[in-house]
């Protein structure tokens, strides 16, 4: 009786799709295997690109310490941000004073435009203009002025501060709509049962609210190992002194698109940093996915 | 400049999947043709001075002014970054009314500029007319050897043009592109005001210049605004101090073979990470992230000096338009002075275009001196024609400043002679490294030298 | 039936707790108070007075930046046309997902792990890659420089969505959809009559979530909308924003300007998401 329907649904979607989301990325494939400028003869290299992507002695370095960012990053992701954003998600979801004003505000960084963080962020940490260096001066403390983000050690660490600030919004509100629709019955029975709120949060919610979080995690991975705006606007396209902010998005960046005198485009090359992004990816996510079924099933 | 653009492109994106890449990367944008620009007033001042600069030209419009009524159809002209937008929006203007039958559209492609581009003509939908950066990157080269560029060697009227100007044009002796006459070079801005409160006069030789900066910093001020972070922005700064610290070696550039990471370079990059040392661009000048924070560090007024290219003064201007500042070029230690600048590239001609007529039209326009001193008076850049007068005081000084003495750049030396502008390469990747201290002066000009053409 | 969901009796540690948390979370809110009012407060101000004076009030209360951008170019024009993009790219790409996400989550058959899988790729590649090949496709089938040819764009981008919803469908309880079958709804009735009832809060977060960004995207609009006709405000605006040392006034009353259909949406949409508060009433 269910038969066949599925296609009826699945189909328009499937659709569209399929001719703007994966043609293009099977245009990428291809192109990874040719050395091409956009124009003209396309010339094949075979595996070459991949090579000098992972052999060459002036891209490898660069590129496995962007890849080790990305992976340092997604740490953060996993052990900090989520956790941050669920507990955030939780706090609204059991209505602590001023749930509705702070809800609405948590999210608001989300809408501003990336332009302006950046510019705040001028303000803010800059080392000749920015407020962090005036204050500490006129308080009288010119030894705790710092270079903010061209100080390797700090750089990292205040991105994941404004990327929670600003990104952290929809997978809160994500998480929030989730607990939402977890059943009001089984609060009620809960509530009858008497057990407490930890035992709440760790027996009810949590497990019931973990499909969720799978699919936010999900998300969030590959969005970390995608990561691009955040780095680019404090570190600039170069990756910030040493590299520190550097990410495997932007060295696809910089190599495919050039830089700007040069105006050599090498979109076969690029394309070999988007493969070996996609592979990296869609290894983390099937490992991922795996480990994070195991344990819906045990709860 | 070419940053600025960039970063800020990258930003305004949305956040989440949609958003990741953006940006900056440059492609369309060049150092080359700077981002002067184009203060709208400007673009008043230019109209005015167009009448004259007609009746000069009266000679070659003559010939197209005849012929106006007769071309007609539609032209799309593909600019690279918006700072250009008023100026072609006035070079437009101007053309239609020359020939009224012909409309013109532009289109401007600000992130991304040549693979855009060459997706669009490759897909048959490219514009009549395309700006490149001309000979001095691959961009133009390969649309030439692909037979998309117009031979434009006699078709346009260049009698206009200096040679330094045509270099940019010419793919094997022929011409593909109409130069534009601004000159970008670089200038040292400085802050008048603070000059006269604490009686500091514009240095007259290097020495002084130095003693200078010293002098400055002990009035707890930070001397110059810099960032480590910004290959470009640090050629900008690099290029003027180098003129200055070892004249000979900027004046062989003219002429290669020539040194092009020898001693006069690696002294003169020391003497640069020197300065740095004693907190001449500030104590923690590594945290300076980009070229707008190194501009907005000047014109707000942080620091007394920035070193910079000349099309930096109109952002200076448009940003804080209260800030009494002027420029000057750094001396050497016997006092001379000159500047390093290059002409700017404009645009070229798509073969393939279906109104090839009107697009030869519009090319020929912009080759005119009408047509020159609408773009250079809307830049308010600094003029590289004597016949063309730049529109704004501070685009005055700096062509002054220079006493008519022009050197070659040292960043187009290697890219004109390393074998497919490798060299050009590594400078962009890696000159902003020997800054932050992770790549060490000689390790970098090794990497140069062994990369350029033998001769 | 409606309760306070957290009815049970707090401890008063756990009230102090509760407090000292929301003191917290009020406090980190000011940080965005602050850089929204700053940026409304300098939108006002002067050129002149800004450089000089960030954070503090303006000088005299100035709406030039304001009429340069409202009064230049096609304003009005520039407006519809990111309406109708968002609106379009929202409304498709949300309903699609749905649909997918249910073909997917609800039924069984052959290679619903590699379908899941499938529909994940479009998050793992940046719009840089595939803008290239879209400016190629949408030219082939005659959409380029076109607004439904961008609207489409959106609405295919429902990974994101699909994957949201896919996790979500799946906790809906199978009773919910097996009597309203019993009493003879066919399988679309019950997928607008009873789940999407259901799923409102969810469908509004990624409804919202999705807005944003199409309303805030201007690097697909850049290429794929290349005509004046077409322009987006973001577009319009960017060329300030684009320039920002240069236009700093006029960038923060372009973000202003950018920001209030936003907000208003977000109040829209969020009441929304409260309503999912009934939604776990309703029985199987």
């Amino acid at each position: 009786m269910r038969k066949k329907k599925h296609i009826l649904f699945i189909a328009p979607g499937f659709i569209l799709y399929t001719i703007f989301i994966i043609l293009p990325i099977f245009y990428v494939f291809y192109l990874s295997v040719f050395e091409w400028s956009g124009l003209g003869e396309m010339k094949f290299v075979g595996l070459e690109n991949f090579k000098t992507l992972i052999f060459n002695d002036r891209v490898a370095p660069t590129m496995f310490n962007a890849l080790k960012n990305n992976l340092k990053y997604l740490l953060c992701v996993w052990l900090i941000i989520t956790p941050f954003q669920y507990l955030i998600a939780y706090l609204l979801y059991i209505k602590i004073p001023a749930f509705k004003y702070i809800k609405f505000m948590i999210f608001m960084p989300y809408v501003i435009s990336s332009t302006i963080v950046s510019f705040f962020a001028t303000l803010l940490f800059s080392p000749n203009i920015g407020f962090l260096n005036k204050f500490f001066e006129w308080i009288g403390h010119s030894e705790w002025q710092s270079a903010w983000f061209g100080d390797p050690n700090r750089a990292f660490k205040l991105m994941i501060i404004l990327i929670i600030w600003q990104g952290a919004g929809s997978g809160i509100m994500i998480f929030y709509s989730n607990l939402m629709d977890i059943s009001q019955d089984i609060m009620e029975s809960c509530r009858i049962d008497g057990c407490n709120e930890w035992q709440r949060f760790f027996r009810i919610l949590l497990p019931l609210s973990l499909p969720s979080c799978a699919s936010i995690i999900t998300m969030s991975t590959i969005w970390a190992l995608a990561i691009f705006d955040m780095p680019f606007i404090l570190g600039g396209i170069n990756g910030g002194v040493n590299g520190c902010l550097d990410f495997a998005n932007m060295v696809f960046y910089r190599y495919t698109f050039g830089s700007g005198l040069n105006g050599k485009s090498n979109l076969g090359f690029g394309a070999s940093i988007c493969v070996l992004m996609f592979v990296v990816m869609l290894v983390v996510t099937v490992l991922q996915n795996k480990f994070l079924s195991k344990f819906e099933y045990d709860t | 400049m070419r940053k600025n653009l960039q970063k800020v492109t990258a930003l305004l994106g949305a956040a989440a999947l949609t958003l990741s890449l953006t940006a900056c990367g440059g492609s369309g944008d060049n150092s080359s043709s700077g981002n002067s620009d184009a203060a709208a007033e400007n673009t008043d001042a230019a109209a005015d001075n167009v009448d004259a600069a007609e009746e000069e030209t009266a000679d070659s419009a003559d010939t197209q002014e005849s012929g106006g009524e007769d071309i007609s159809g539609s032209l799309t002209v593909w600019e690279h970054n918006y700072s250009f937008e008023p100026s072609v929006k006035a070079v437009i203007e101007g053309f239609e009314a020359k020939y009224p039958n012909v409309t013109v559209d532009y289109e401007i492609r600000d992130d991304n500029y040549y693979s855009i581009l060459a997706t669009a003509i490759q897909s048959g939908d490219g514009p009549d007319l395309f700006w490149t950066n001309g000979s001095v990157n691959t961009g133009m080269s390969d649309y030439v050897t692909n037979g998309v560029c117009e031979d434009l060697t006699d078709k346009v009227d260049y009698s206009l043009m200096p040679e330094a100007a045509m270099g940019l044009t010419r793919i094997d002796g022929k011409s593909y592109s109409v130069p534009w006459l601004t000159m970008d070079t670089r200038t040292a801005y400085y802050n008048i005001d603070m000059f006269e409160e604490n009686g500091w006069t514009v240095p007259a030789t290097f020495p002084e210049f130095e003693e200078l900066l010293g002098k400055i910093k002990d009035a707890g001020i930070i001397p110059i605004s810099l960032t480590p972070n910004d290959s470009w922005a640090l050629l900008f700064a690099f290029e003027p101090i180098l003129a200055a610290y070892d004249v000979e070696c900027t004046e062989g550039f003219a002429d290669y073979p020539t040194p092009v990471a020898g001693d006069a370079v690696r002294g003169c990059l020391n003497k640069m990470l020197e300065w740095g040392e004693k907190g001449y661009y500030g104590d923690n000048w590594l945290g300076v992230m980009d070229s707008n924070e190194q501009v907005l560090a000047f014109s707000t007024g942080a620091t007394a000096m920035m070193v910079q290219g000349s099309w930096e003064a109109s952002t200076i201007s448009e940003n804080n338009p209260d800030l009494n500042y002027g420029a000057f070029t750094i001396p050497a230690e016997d006092g001379t002075v000159g500047l390093v600048g290059t002409p700017a590239n404009g645009f070229s001609v798509n073969s393939a275009s279906e109104n090839l007529e009107a697009a030869l039209a519009f090319a020929n326009y912009c080759a005119t001196l009408e047509g020159q001193t609408l773009w250079v008076q809307s830049q308010g850049a600094v003029s590289a024609s004597e016949q063309i007068e730049a529109s704004t005081d501070i685009a005055k000084m700096i062509s002054e400043s220079g006493k008519g003495n022009i050197y070659t750049s040292w960043q187009s030396v290697l890219s004109y002679h390393s074998e497919n502008g490798v060299a050009n390469d590594i400078f962009g990747e890696d000159f902003s490294k020997v800054f932050t201290g992770s790549l060490s002066v000689d390790d970098f000009c090794d990497s140069i030298e062994a990369v350029m053409d033998p001769e | 039936m409606k309760r306070r969901r957290s009815g049970e009796i707090l401890s008063p540690t756990a009230r102090t707790a509760r407090g000292v948390l929301a003191a917290i979370l009020i406090v980190y809110t000011f940080t965005t108070v602050f850089v929204i009012g700053i940026t409304l407060l300098d939108s006002l101000k002067t050129k002149g007075d800004l450089v000089s004076n960030f954070v503090g009030l303006p000088k005299a209360i100035s709406f030039d930046s304001y009429k340069k951008i409202l009064f230049e170019g096609d304003f009005i024009n520039y407006f519809k046309n990111s309406i109708i993009l968002t609106v379009g790219g929202t409304v498709g790409c949300t309903f699609l997902a749905a649909l997918t996400a249910y073909g997917i989550s609800r039924y069984d058959f052959k290679g619903k792990s590699f379908l899941t899988a499938y529909f994940l790729i479009g998050m793992m590649v940046p719009v840089q890659v595939s803008v290239l090949p879209l400016f190629l496709i949408l030219k082939k089938i005659g959409l380029l420089n076109k607004l439904p040819g961008m609207i489409l764009v959106y609405m295919a981008g429902i990974s994101m969505a699909c994957f949201v919803f896919q996790k979500f469908f799946r906790t809906i309880p199978v009773e919910l959809e097996e009597s309203a079958r019993l009493d003879g709804a066919g399988d679309f009735t019950i997928f607008f009559c009873i789940i999407i009832p259901v799923c409102k809060p969810v469908i509004a977060t990624m409804a919202l979530i999705t807005a944003i960004q199409e309303w805030n995207d201007f690097y697909m609009p850049m290429v794929l909308l290349g005509s004046k006709n077409v322009k987006s405000l973001t577009l319009a605006i960017y060329q300030y924003i684009s320039q920002f040392t240069r236009y700093m006034s006029e960038s923060m009353a372009a973000v202003i300007i950018t920001l209030i259909p936003v907000i208003i949406l977000y109040f829209l949409f969020s009441s929304q998401i409260v309503e999912g508060l009934t939604g776990g009433a309703v029985k199987g």
